[in-house]
């Protein structure tokens, strides 16, 4: 029995990174699950970014003031717009997995009877409302970094 | 580890971000569209508005957590995404404690700042 031997008990994961954007006949919900696995990352990014941008305050007032003209440039407003968009998507996106994982949103189950609809499709309306909400929200967004 | 209540504690801890990172970004990044409907927040990054917020108890109360919440939320995603890699379980034991010991290193630093400034 080598296969069940004690260095071989994980599992590999045999399409590793690649298998993010292609792996087979992927539907929208797998590349969205991609871009929350990506905006998650990013974010986490940012956000150890954005503690040690703040521990410019501990030198003085002034270091952190000159800090905040640095950054009062079109290229760093554009940089904090993609990140509030990477927050939308992945904050909707999350509560649509979570609500999902909890249940609330898969339905009563049905007898598998011609024509057949699989549950991704009967879902699809809620992908279509968050990805509205999400398009209006950064459309809104605009506005305060123009 | 016992995964499902790390993973429901993930899913705790996203919905307390949901609500206070959200509170924090209009604050700080929207005050243009909060002025549209007639909230001024004056200038959230001008050195006065940042002592007045480290100043107050509640809004130190509130960074700490966002950043408890985002910390481990952020760390266990990213977890998940390295055990995905099919690391031997030793090298994913030093991974999980690396992340434990960086995590309270950061929440530690970070948290230092509005209470030290
Ligand atoms: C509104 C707030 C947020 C919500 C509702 C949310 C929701 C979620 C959910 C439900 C997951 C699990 C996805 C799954 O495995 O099915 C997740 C994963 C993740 N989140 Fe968040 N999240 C939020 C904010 C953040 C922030 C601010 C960060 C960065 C610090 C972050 C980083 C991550 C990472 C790195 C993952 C792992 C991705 C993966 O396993 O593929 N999230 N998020």
């Amino acid at each position: 029995m080598k296969a069940q031997s004690s260095e071989r008990r994980y599992l590999e994961n045999y399409l590793g990174i690649k298998g993010w954007v292609w792996g087979g006949r992927y539907r929208l919900e797998r590349y969205l699950y991609t871009l929350h696995r990506i905006s998650g990352l990013a974010l986490l990014f940012y956000f150890l970014l954005h503690i040690a941008m703040n521990g410019f305050r501990l030198s003085s007032g002034e270091s952190w003031t000159s800090l905040m003209d640095i950054f009062d440039t079109p290229i760093v407003k554009f940089g904090e717009y993609l990140v509030l968009a990477g927050f939308t998507f992945h904050a909707l996106n999350g509560l649509r997995l979570i609500l999902q994982e909890l249940g609330y949103t898969l339905g009563r189950p049905k007898p598998p009877v011609y024509p057949y609809v699989d549950a991704l499709e009967r879902r699809r309306p809620i992908v279509f409302v968050m990805g509205g909400v999400i398009i209006i929200l950064l459309v809104v967004f605009i506005f305060n970094f123009i | 580890m016992r995964e499902v209540p790390l993973r429901l504690w993930q899913l705790i801890a996203a919905a307390v971000i949901f609500f206070l990172v959200g509170t924090h970004l209009i604050i700080m990044h929207l005050g243009d569209i909060l002025s549209f409907f007639g909230a001024d927040m004056g200038e959230p990054t001008a050195w006065s508005s940042v002592m007045e917020r480290a100043s107050s108890a509640w809004w130190t109360v509130f960074y700490g957590i966002v950043l408890a919440a985002v910390l481990y939320h952020g760390f266990l995603g990213l977890r998940n995404v390295i055990s995905e890699l099919s690391l031997s379980p030793a090298a994913m034991r030093v991974i999980n404690r690396a992340l434990i010991v960086v995590g309270i290193g950061i929440f530690a630093f970070a948290l230092y700042i509005p209470i030290s400034t």
